[in-house]
């Protein structure tokens, strides 16, 4: 008994002691709770608040670049991703069918992604738009998904490229306009934040905060699309007809400064960039008007000629002589015409496009002079325009330029500027003397479309009198009429322009390449167009920038006239009359080339001269076609 | 030392209100959480937010039928069948290893398939061995004092153990080892024997990790789960997130974060964590509270019981339940080194509710008895 007893308190004993130790456990783990969920919590509620929520960003739309008139260059638009989620989907017949009629897809193929559920989504469609997503949202069927894709489009792909310039696929602009404003067009993101799933799939039910996104700023343009179209079908021409390396055009409005047009060739597809092919797509993409220089050649002709005039340094019927050269610090500087004009008024000269006037021009004007009106011309520097990358050209140093460094920069050869300054120097010239800032954009829109920013009409230096300039212009329609730039003549229109041929240099020495350029404007009295067209290294036969320049300006200038519906000033039927194409090309061939010169002369028909030799051994045109009088008759020799 | 247990397991007239109305109680409290922690990866993964709580609710079904069912049972019936109880124990344990029939899941194989549902054979074996032990240390309790006499509930300790650690799986391993010290403890084992039976089991314990170095990872992060928080510290640190977000009050029901797929095994081995996000701190002291009551209910009808056999049976039953829980907690709150043990009565599986109801049921069959013997 004593025995048993024993043995019953023994089970009581341990039976107590297994309590005790499990109530000890539980203490020490409800010490632990305590600790992990009151003591500690805060700490530990910090490490996890990040998981559970999630910032989706609402991507800001990037603003919409506007030509002048509101034409869109450049835009953004949102597409969307269309996926399913099987497990989700409540009814997969009437979610088939939804998908199959809004997106235009087979209606086997989409049951079976709706129904598959073995995976955890399916795609249904990419880049579908919004008007679609909302029509698939009316539905209100459940297990269909969106992702939203903001995208930049150039609704006219290759145009105007080098100037918008393009951004990376996360919209930030990467090179042109798209770079230079990009904190503009650059919106600012929205947030909601979402509590989530793991899967980032958001909890029902839970408050959400909502961020909007405010879309970037508009860009409208001082480039005119209808104009910047003429420029890029122009430039497509000249990539054709005269193969060169690259071609130029520029439109500006020589009284604001606004640029009307601008395009390169070669230039890249906007929406189909080579992102992968880096050397194709920077050379392609930039912008030669503002990056590239070159020597103007006889186009700085003009410029030289206002200094002088400005100056009082020569008058409109000065006379000069041209033996075909002249000697400079003993070096003879040649005319382009090898048995030189003779002699000449300084109208002629220009006209002409004879070296030795502008050697002699320079060479009054003195080194002082002409370096001051460089820097008043805006040469030298760059004029910062709203565009990334601008050059500001190269002119000698001073102190190390020689005289006949100076007589060479009088007709535009040793001294290199970007087609944007020359153009602009020619747009003060024309304008009544003032050097404007040339800029791409007018105005910065917000996105309710108010102005934010306006750019305008902004004055650099008076450089030249009204009285000057309206000499020049006078001079500047003569060359059009009289000389060799008749390719650009319009009849009923007054052109004013000069063309520019200029030998590319390769380490100091004469490569036999050229940049042939055009530079002119119409009305010539006051001018509202002017357009510069340059041409390097054409390739086709032809150099000369009344050929391969000069055609394609006029291209352009008609088509203004006809787009501005602007009509006829001049005198049409004496215009007309001189249009008429009544004289027969003679046969030149195997002439020496001073009978063929006169025998043209006398016909009252123009001639360029390709080659050194004494006899004519092609013609261009060939005998007996009708042309007209003073069109340029190409001899080679 | 004398005390008064008289005093401390003061007697009900009556049915066991506590033990049934705490079972019922945590099996509904299961079924609540069941749903709220696996809702939403039931959808995802299945397709049907009430996946789980359907099963569970089967589970509960049948738990219920059981737990009638054994609490009508006379328990000295298993006394008999101690020898056959043991062997389909160690014999559903070895069916897992068996091509076809066993179920592999998350690197183990620990279930049995059978048409229409799956089984896991260490939830009945934990019990089987229970019946084993009692059944032996209650007839042979003269001899238990000397080491000889408990070899024979170390041997099937040992089998059951060896089997189960095969599938692996480590966490009931270490449930069914710990049951058997507490059955050879209530047995009248000799403290000394355990010093002596302690030295192979942590040799044992070092040589598991040793062949299997990813258990030593494991105990590293329940160290600082942080410093792999990707790896092994990631269910730690999320289950530790659950916990600290519920506070003192908790998020309230239905709330929990975790549950949307941080947390895994949310509404199994961890479904702890979710109670203790919506519920809060108050929240689990009520869970433990029961379970508090559940345990001193049994180990009273233990030492209430008529004889010997249902005093141990009770006394197993209720270690089974108690080292269970105590693990859950431990795991859960990163206490010791994570290991994948169900919350008896609450976490989802419905094997192991109608096991552990049917326990109950065994139990309360005791209490009955004793209850008669009293009345008598």
């Amino acid at each position: 008994m004593s025995n048993k007893n024993y043995s019953i308190f023994s089970i009581q004993k341990r039976l107590l002691a297994i309590i005790l130790l499990i109530t000890f456990i539980f203490s020490l783990l409800i010490f632990r709770l305590c600790y992990i969920q009151i003591i500690n919590a805060e700490n530990l509620l910090k490490k996890g608040e990040s998981q559970w929520i999630r910032d989706l960003p609402l991507n800001a739309k990037r603003g919409t670049i506007y030509d002048k008139n509101g034409v869109a260059l450049a835009v953004s638009y949102t597409s969307y991703n269309i996926y399913v989620r099987a497990i989700s989907v409540k009814d997969p017949s009437g979610v088939t069918k939804a998908l199959t009629d809004v997106l235009n897809l087979n209606y086997e193929t989409v049951y079976q992604k709706v129904t598959n559920r073995l995976v955890s989504e399916s795609l249904i469609k990419l880049q579908v738009d919004s008007a679609d997503v909302e029509k698939l949202k009316s539905y209100n069927l459940e297990g269909i998904y969106y992702s939203e894709n903001n995208k930049r489009y150039y609704p006219y792909g290759d145009f105007l490229s080098q100037v918008l310039g393009y951004t990376t696929i996360d919209n930030i602009g990467q090179s042109g306009l798209e770079l230079f404003y990009n904190k503009f067009l650059t919106g600012i993101d929205g947030y909601t934040y979402k509590q989530t799933s793991i899967r980032g799939e958001e909890i029902l039910n839970t408050l959400d905060s909502y961020v909007p996104s405010i879309s970037g700023n508009n860009l409208y343009l001082t480039i005119d699309y209808n104009i910047q179209k003429l420029a890029e079908n122009a430039c497509e021409e000249i990539m054709i007809n005269e193969k060169p390396k690259s071609a130029t055009i520029i439109v500006m409005d020589p009284n604001t400064g606004e640029i009307l047009a601008n395009t390169s060739k070669p230039s890249l597809d906007l929406n189909n960039l080579p992102r992968d092919n880096i050397t194709m797509l920077n050379a392609n993409s930039k912008n030669l008007s503002l990056v590239d220089v070159y020597e103007p050649g006889s186009t700085f002709k003009v410029l030289t000629t206002a200094m002088a005039l400005e100056e009082g340094l020569t008058s409109p019927n000065d006379r000069f002589y041209d033996p075909g050269y002249r000697v400079v610090d003993g070096q003879k500087i040649r005319c382009w015409r090898l048995h030189g004009h003779g002699s000449q008024t300084m109208t002629e000269g220009l006209c002409n496009s004879c070296n030795a006037v502008f050697v002699d021009l320079a060479l009054r004007l003195g080194e002082e002079r002409l370096y001051s009106y460089f820097e008043k011309f805006g040469l030298g520097s760059s004029l910062n325009v709203d565009f990334p990358g601008e050059s500001g050209g190269i002119i000698m140093n001073r102190e190390t330029a020689q005289k006949v460094d100076l007589a060479r920069m009088g007709f535009g050869q040793a001294i290199a500027t970007t087609p944007m300054q020359l153009i602009n120097a020619i747009c003060s010239v024309v304008n009544g003397g003032t050097l404007l800032k040339p800029y791409y954009v007018n105005k910065i829109t917000n996105s309710f479309d108010v102005t934010i920013k306006e750019n305008t009409r902004t004055e650099l230096n008076k450089v030249i009198s009204n009285k000057t300039s309206d000499t020049i212009k006078m001079m500047f329609e003569e060359v059009i009429k009289k000389a060799n730039g008749v390719n650009a003549f319009i009849p009923g229109y007054r052109v004013a322009g000069k063309t520019g041929t200029s030998q590319k240099y390769e380490d100091g020495k004469i490569n036999g390449k050229y940049v042939s350029s055009f530079v002119g404007g119409f009305p010539a009295d006051n001018p509202e167009y002017i357009c510069l067209v340059v041409v390097d290294e054409p390739s086709s036969g032809a150099y000369y920038g009344s050929i391969v320049a000069t055609p394609y300006a006029k291209k352009v200038f008609e088509g203004i006239i006809k787009y501005k519906q602007i009509s006829p000033t001049g005198d049409l039927e004496s215009d007309l009359k001189l249009m008429e194409e009544n004289i027969t090309m003679p046969n030149l061939v195997g002439m020496s080339l001073s009978k063929a010169i006169s025998t043209l002369t006398s016909l009252n028909l123009q001639y360029e001269i390709d080659g050194e030799g004494e006899f004519v051994l092609t013609q261009t045109p060939p005998p007996n076609t009708k042309v007209r009088e003073r069109s340029i008759i190409l001899l080679e020799t | 030392m004398k005390i008064n247990f008289k005093k401390v397991f003061t007697k009900n007239k009556g049915t066991n209100f506590w033990l049934l109305s705490s079972t019922i109680l945590l099996v509904l409290i299961g079924l609540v959480f069941v749903y709220s922690a696996s809702s939403y990866s039931a959808e995802i993964n299945y397709g049907n937010k009430y996946y789980f709580l359907i099963k569970q609710l089967v589970g509960v079904i049948l738990g219920t039928g059981a737990l009638i069912l054994t609490s009508k049972i006379d328990y000295n019936i298993y006394k008999k069948y101690k020898i056959p109880i043991l062997v389909v124990s160690i014999i559903l344990l070895a069916l897992v290893f068996i091509p076809g029939l066993g179920v592999a899941n998350y690197g183990a194989r620990r279930w049995i398939r059978l048409p229409g549902f799956t089984i896991q054979p260490s939830e009945i074996a934990k019990f089987g061995f229970v019946v084993f032990c009692a059944a032996y240390l209650s007839k042979n309790k003269d001899i238990v004092h000397s080491f000889k006499g408990i070899l024979p509930v170390l041997a099937a300790g040992g089998i059951l153990c060896v089997l189960i650690m095969l599938e692996p799986n480590m966490s009931i391993t270490i449930c069914v080892g710990l049951t058997m010290f507490l059955m050879l403890f209530i047995g009248g084992a000799k403290i000394k024997h355990f010093l002596i039976l302690a030295l192979p089991v942590l040799a044992l314990g070092v040589l598991l990790i040793i062949l299997e170095p990813y258990r030593l990872q494991r105990l590293m992060a329940f160290i600082n789960p942080w410093a792999n928080p990707q790896g092994e510290g990631y269910q730690l640190i999320q289950s530790l997130y659950s916990l600290s977000s519920g506070g003192l009050f908790g998020v309230g029901l239905f709330n929990s974060r975790q549950k949307y797929l941080f947390l895994p095994f949310s509404e199994s081995d961890f479904i702890f964590s979710i109670i203790g996000e919506e519920t809060g701190f108050l929240g689990c002291l009520t869970i433990i509270a029961i379970f508090g009551i559940m345990i001193y209910q049994c180990i009273k009808i233990a030492h209430n019981a008529k004889d010997r056999f249902g005093c141990y049976l009770v006394t197993g039953i209720v270690s089974v339940i108690a080292t269970q829980v105590l693990v859950n907690i431990a795991v859960v709150t990163g206490s010791i080194p994570p290991t994948g043990v169900p919350l008896p009565f609450i976490s989802a599986g419905s094997t192991s509710l109608l096991v552990f109801m049917s326990a109950i049921g065994v139990v309360l069959n005791v209490d009955r008895q004793s209850r008669n013997k009293v009345i008598q």
